[in-house]
Parts: structure tokens; sequence; C-alpha cells
């Protein structure tokens, strides 16, 4: 039992586990020998501590103005993931073009001759030329009408003259 | 409302852990990348960049029983790895042993130095090694431990 621990130990398992090289089956295998036999958790844990004395050994002492780096990188995400979900709401284009720049304006362009409005308008737009047509035709009609009314006056009136010159000679 | 308590206090954690991570680990998680690239400004950034991703789940890495030098190396190994594959697809012994840890790479023979230098700062598994280098697995395995044994004990 004990050489087959030695062995185990000497196989390199252990420094592949704590260089991130070892398969899942090698690492579950570590972690079961290590709770079956106390030479391997012995081993494990000084191969832990000098694996962070090498690290330490190696280190590079990181600028002051790092860590100051890292809080505004930080920071930057938890502005933006704080925000609060706003409830949808629709807008005309005039608003969402507005709303970046001044919220209580409306940004007016000087230079479009262009203007937009509502598609309902397009209805009542139809409706009042429909009845500038009907009252076109309605003005022409009453118009002859009353013309003709004018000539029938006209020739009611010669007739009625041309009696009364009758009358007087009888 | 609640939650939003919630998120609050699990940011203030987070961001204590990530202190306390910094502290800790910072200089040897900016030796590690330098090991790695062999570019200072360039590891600066990297370390920004990590310390980013890992501020979502700082809190979790230094709980007891986490071995959290191990775990911050395999995500700056894979961080790394991600954004510029070709850094560490086959880590240049020359330029790891020309760097700052030359004193500890120059204790080691011509193998144990290349697989050190490809397992623990490259991105190479022992059986791709191992194929590369024509030989077995348990050689690879053993070059590391007599390589990790020899930098411990400084001979």
């Amino acid at each position: 039992m004990e050489s087959k621990v030695k062995e185990f130990i000497e196989s390199g398992i252990l420094e592949a586990y704590f260089t991130g090289s070892a398969t899942a089956e090698e690492e579950q295998e570590v972690l079961s020998m290590k709770q079956a036999y106390p030479e391997v958790q012995q081993e494990f844990e000084l191969l832990e501590q000098d694996m962070l004395k090498l690290a330490d050994l190696m280190a590079v002492p990181p600028p002051p103005s790092l860590w100051n780096r890292i809080e505004d990188n930080i920071n930057e995400i938890t502005v933006r993931t704080t925000q609060q979900p706003q409830p949808y709401r629709e807008y005309h284009e005039s608003h969402q073009q507005a709303s970046p720049k001044q919220p209580g304006y409306i940004e007016v362009d000087a230079q479009n001759t262009h203007m937009r409005v509502h598609k309902v308008w397009r209805w009542v737009f139809a409706a009042v030329f429909i009845l500038g047509k009907i009252f076109l035709a309605t003005a022409i009609y009453f118009y002859l009408e009353n013309r003709q009314a004018q000539e029938n006056i006209k020739e009611l009136k010669q007739q009625l003259r041309q009696t009364q010159q009758v009358q007087p000679r009888q | 409302m609640k939650s939003s308590a919630n998120n609050t206090n699990a940011l203030e954690k987070n961001e204590h852990a990530l202190r306390t991570i910094f502290n800790k680990y910072g200089s040897a998680l900016l030796g590690y990348i330098v090991g790695m690239i062999n570019d200072h400004a360039k590891a600066e950034n990297y370390l920004v960049e990590i310390f980013r991703v890992i501020s979502r789940f700082a809190d979790e890495l230094i709980r007891p029983g986490v071995n959290t030098w191990l775990r911050l190396q395999q995500l700056t190994k894979n961080f790394l790895y991600k954004s510029n594959p070709p850094a560490l697809s086959g880590a240049d012994t020359k330029f790891v042993a020309s760097g700052h840890s030359n004193k500890f790479l120059n204790l080691l023979t011509n193998d144990q130095k290349h697989v050190f230098c490809n397992i623990y700062y490259g991105h190479k598994s022992i059986q791709a090694l191992a194929q590369e280098m024509c030989k077995g697995d348990d050689y690879i395995k053993r070059c590391l431990r007599e390589a990790l044994s020899v930098m411990r004990n400084g001979k």
C-alpha cells in the first residue's frame, strides 16, 4: 500500500494537478487519494504552498495606479448593470431625436422645407377634397339654374310688354 | 426592492473579495502574465481585464477550500489563450527564459525547461506535449515533477 502511495506521489500527477494540466479523471483521482491517504494530503498541501511561493518569487509588483485602473474599469460595468429597466413607452420620432441632447426641448431643423403630419390627416384631406368637388358642382349647378331663370324672366317680361302694347289698340 | 438590496450587498462583497485577491495575488498574477507574454505594458492591460472578468465571482474564489491561486492561474491562462492564442499555443522557452524568471529556469535541463514552460505558461496538455516530444505521458509528468522540485529547492 505504501509503495502505491509513493508511486502515486512520484508519478507527477500532483504537479500536473497544480499546473492545471491534469485531466478531469486525474483531478478526481488526486482528490480521492488525498482524502484516503494522509501522506498524499501532506504532499498536496506542501505542493500547494510551494506553488504559491514559486509564484511569489517570480512576482512583478504592479504599479500603484493599477488598482485605480481596475476599479475604474469595474465601476464602468457596475454603472451599466445597476440601471433599472424602464417601462416601454412609444415616442414620436421628433421626441426620440430630441431626447439624447435636451430632454425638455424639441429640435427644429430650420433648413428642412418638409413637414411630417399624422396619418389621420390623409383621410381629413381626402374628405375636404371630395367636399370641395361637391361644393363646386353644386355652385355650377345653381349658377346655370340661375342664368336659366334670368333668361326665362327676360322672356316673360318681353312677352308681357308685347301684350300690353297690343291691348290699348283694341 | 429586496433584490436590488441583495445585488448591492453582493457587489460590495465581491468588491471586498476583489481587493483581497489583488493585495494577495496581484503581483504573482502580473509576474505570471509577464512570464507568458514577456511584455510588461500588455501584461498590465491583461491584468485589468482579468480582474474585470473575475469581479463577477471574486467572492467564490476566496471561499475556504478553494485553491485560489490555481483557479486564478487557470482563469488567466484561459483568458489569454482566448484573447491571443498564438502567444500561448507554443510557449517559447527561449523568451520565457530570457525574462525575469530565468534564474529559476536556468537550473533546469532542456527537457524540464521545455515541459515546465509549455505547461505552466503555455496552454499545452501533457498528452499534446508527449506527442510533440515523442515521449510517454509518464515521462512528461516526471519531467514536470523534477522541474518543480528543482525550482522549489533552488537546486
